[in-house]
């Protein structure tokens, strides 16, 4: 292998790893929280890709034109994720029911992806680069596309943005104790309503993201959502539930690792995932590790 | 953990009584149909599955206006015998399960007596072995795995198969000596193994060499690493089988990979796939069963005009009108609208079809439409949306062995 194919097998598998991420990162936040394993994952990926296309759409395929795609769709998202969590999701923790939340979050995907294909229908649609941004350079004889460049920059500044609201605030500190002990918490004085509101919201609006930054890539339409899903779920199961860094790692390396093996046996590298899946979750077993670490519920 | 099991015990026993209600159902379905058909000028409905969701979804919806427009204009002129065409769509998530269970609620739940649609050959192989017993329903789709309609009868093709669509391909690649080199690069599921064993069996004995084979996974988000081992290894000339939205992603990350410098792309490039795209592949040699309607020229070619020039030009819309129009020639060929008799009636008729006068080779219950090939060019005032020009029909014809 030359050093040119390496490099650009290891720029496609950067690539790949952080729109893995980017699809994971807001499930695995508010799974690993609230404890609350958000099937409407794939569907609000899914929608952040079409409300790309209505906000480029209208702004037109230029770098300002995405980055209000980038900045607007989030937000919007993240919105319609707090109004949910007020009005639907927050019964739930009351119940201690995880079937609740599962049955719930499910037919808030259902509702979802049959709201996308009224407004949008089920043809399907695209969204433009800016010229700015769709050729390529040139690194020591291997190409980087620069989309693949800017998502890989944008994956690492979500990740560290994550990583300081978590660590380095005391929001982080008060959502890392809630999932500790969200009563103690609450005792405490901390309105713990509020807090898990501002985290489903957040996380919500991290899954829309990551549509935004996906829907260029390819081409947008419903199956998006069962596109995003599966990987979101095999990342954070891999990562850690909750673990940001867990994810990262898990997304990134799953990314490298198949982008490497399509060198040598291009059938079986999107097999990658499950295997990579499977020996983390053998090596944890073998290390007396739980394959998935326990966490309290939602209610405390 | 008790109460749970008698709940499962229940379940189970009212399951058990469901499917023996459902196959009572059947039988008595069957005998009545047997026995009597419809009331003069009574409605027939059609059920039509079609893929609104999951892989394939941005074609599907085309495929159901190019149906429902069939309905219309046979419905404007009569019917199919007299009896006026009634759609039943159905979202078969482009899941086999999900596929199977909707055909199966319109042939027991809506008494429907034909069946058409879906756009992978996974449902299409599902429902076709539904249909063939004991059923006994007309089922027309246009899906190209072969095995889709061996050994039914009652399952007829709109287009060629893959068998069809591979050789025609190693055709075209040996009509081209230039190209030393070949890459293949197609879907890892039944359409691209079939297209693919048939496009190596149409190569055999070539002096050109097929230096590399890939079966990328449908609906990546990603196809840069298969992208990038095809630009190291430079073929003269890359055979892709990508299909539907995965087209665009695979074309989309190609640009900036430098693939089309590289290499010469030919494969199937649908024109629903092409024209979205916000740069088409200018200069791809394309083939598709269904350019645009247009340039037939024909009298059912015209029926799709109202449906706007992007829609009746997708080719699922042509795909769609066709599946529905073989059972409207089929009941009016056989006098009945009993499925045994229109299956008798299509096995080797020759019906109208968008592209024109075709034939049903009874063999096989495969329609050789032709295939239009052609190298990839942006809009043009006359046809405002990416297209093949200069175009050129391939007879199909040829590759028929019965």
């Amino acid at each position: 292998m030359s050093f040119a194919t390496f490099l650009d097998q290891l720029f496609a598998g950067l690539g790949l790893g952080f729109v893995l991420f980017f699809s994971a990162a807001g499930l695995n936040l508010v799974w690993g929280v609230l404890g609350v394993m958000n099937f409407a994952a794939g569907a609000v990926y899914m929608l952040g890709a079409y409300l790309a296309t209505t906000v480029i759409a209208r702004t037109g395929a230029s770098t300002l034109g995405w980055l209000l795609a980038l900045a607007i769709v989030p937000v919007v998202a993240a919105l319609a994720g707090a109004a949910a969590e007020v009005l639907l999701l927050r019964r739930t923790y009351r119940a201690h029911d995880e079937n609740q939340q599962f049955m719930l979050t499910l037919a808030l995907s259902y509702l979802i992806a049959g709201g996308v294909v009224l407004l949008y229908g089920t043809g399907l649609r695209t969204v433009a680069l800016p010229a700015s941004l769709s050729d390529s350079w040139n690194v020591l004889g291997a190409t980087l596309p620069k989309y693949t460049a800017v998502v890989i920059v944008l994956g690492v500044l979500v990740a560290a943005a994550i990583w300081a609201l978590l660590y380095g605030t005391r929001i982080g500190l008060l959502t890392r104790a809630a999932v500790d002990d969200r009563t103690m918490l609450s005792v405490l004085g901390v309105n713990v309503n509020r807090l898990y509101t501002g985290v489903f919201a957040f996380g919500i609006g991290l899954g829309a993201l990551g549509g935004v930054v996906d829907a260029p890539n390819g081409a947008v339409t419903t199956n998006l959502e069962t596109a995003a899903l599966v990987p979101a779920f095999i990342v954070v199961v891999t990562g850690g539930l909750g673990n940001m860094t867990g994810a990262l790692v898990a997304a990134v390396s799953i990314g490298v690792i198949e982008s490497f093996v399509t060198l040598q046996s291009p059938t079986l590298a999107p097999l990658t995932p499950y295997a990579v899946m499977t020996l983390v979750l053998l090596a944890r077993g073998a290390s007396g590790r739980r394959l998935l670490p326990t966490r309290p519920t939602a209610g405390g | 953990m008790v109460g749970r099991y008698g709940v499962g015990a229940r379940r189970v026993l009212a399951c058990g009584l469901a499917v023996m209600v459902v196959i009572g159902g059947v039988g008595c379905g069957s005998s009545k149909a047997k026995e009597g058909g419809l009331a003069k000028g009574a409605p027939l409905k059609i059920g039509y599955l079609a893929s609104l969701t999951g892989f394939c979804s941005g074609f599907s919806q085309d495929y159901v206006k190019g149906a429902q427009q069939a309905v219309k204009t046979i419905n404007a002129e009569g019917g199919a015998l007299g009896h006026p065409l009634q759609l039943l769509v159905r979202d078969d998530k482009a899941e086999p399960n999900v596929g199977v269970s909707q055909a199966r609620d319109l042939v027991l739940g809506e008494h429907v007596k034909f069946l058409a649609g879906t756009c992978t050959s996974a449902v299409g192989k599902s429902v076709a072995r539904l249909v063939a017993n004991p059923s006994h329903v007309v089922y027309t789709v246009g899906v190209a795995d072969p095995t889709v309609f061996t050994g039914s009868g009652y399952t007829f093709a709109t287009i060629p198969t893959a068998n069809i669509e591979g050789a025609n391909a190693a055709a075209y690649v040996r009509a081209h000596p230039q190209w030393k080199t070949v890459a293949v690069i197609s879907e890892d599921y039944s359409y691209g193994y079939e297209v693919t064993a048939a496009f190596r069996k149409g190569m055999k004995g070539s002096p050109q060499k097929i230096v590399s084979q890939e079966f990328v996974p449908s609906g990546a988000p990603s196809y840069s690493s298969y992208i990038n081992k095809l630009v190291a290894e430079k073929p003269d000339v890359t055979y892709s089988t990508v299909i539907a939205e995965d087209t665009i992603t695979f074309v989309k990350q190609a640009f900036p990979l430098g693939l089309f410098k590289a290499t010469q792309l030919f494969g199937i490039l649908d024109y629903g796939t092409i024209d979205p795209m916000p740069k088409p592949p200018v200069g791809a040699l394309g083939y598709t069963y269904y350019p645009s309607a247009s340039i037939y020229n024909t009298p059912l070619s015209k029926k799709l005009d109202p449906l706007g020039t992007e829609v009746a030009n997708s080719g699922a819309a042509g795909d769609g009108f066709n599946q529905i129009e073989m059972i409207a020639q089929g009941i009016e060929q056989a006098k009945s609208t009993e499925p045994t008799a229109v299956r008798s009636a299509l096995s080797g008729a020759t019906v109208q079809m968008v592209q024109g006068s075709e034939k049903i080779h009874g063999c096989s219950n495969l329609t050789a439409v032709p295939i239009a090939m052609g190298p990839v060019v942006g809009p043009t005032k006359a046809l405002p949306f990416a297209h093949f020009s200069p175009i050129e029909l391939v007879d199909t014809n040829k590759y028929f062995t019965c």
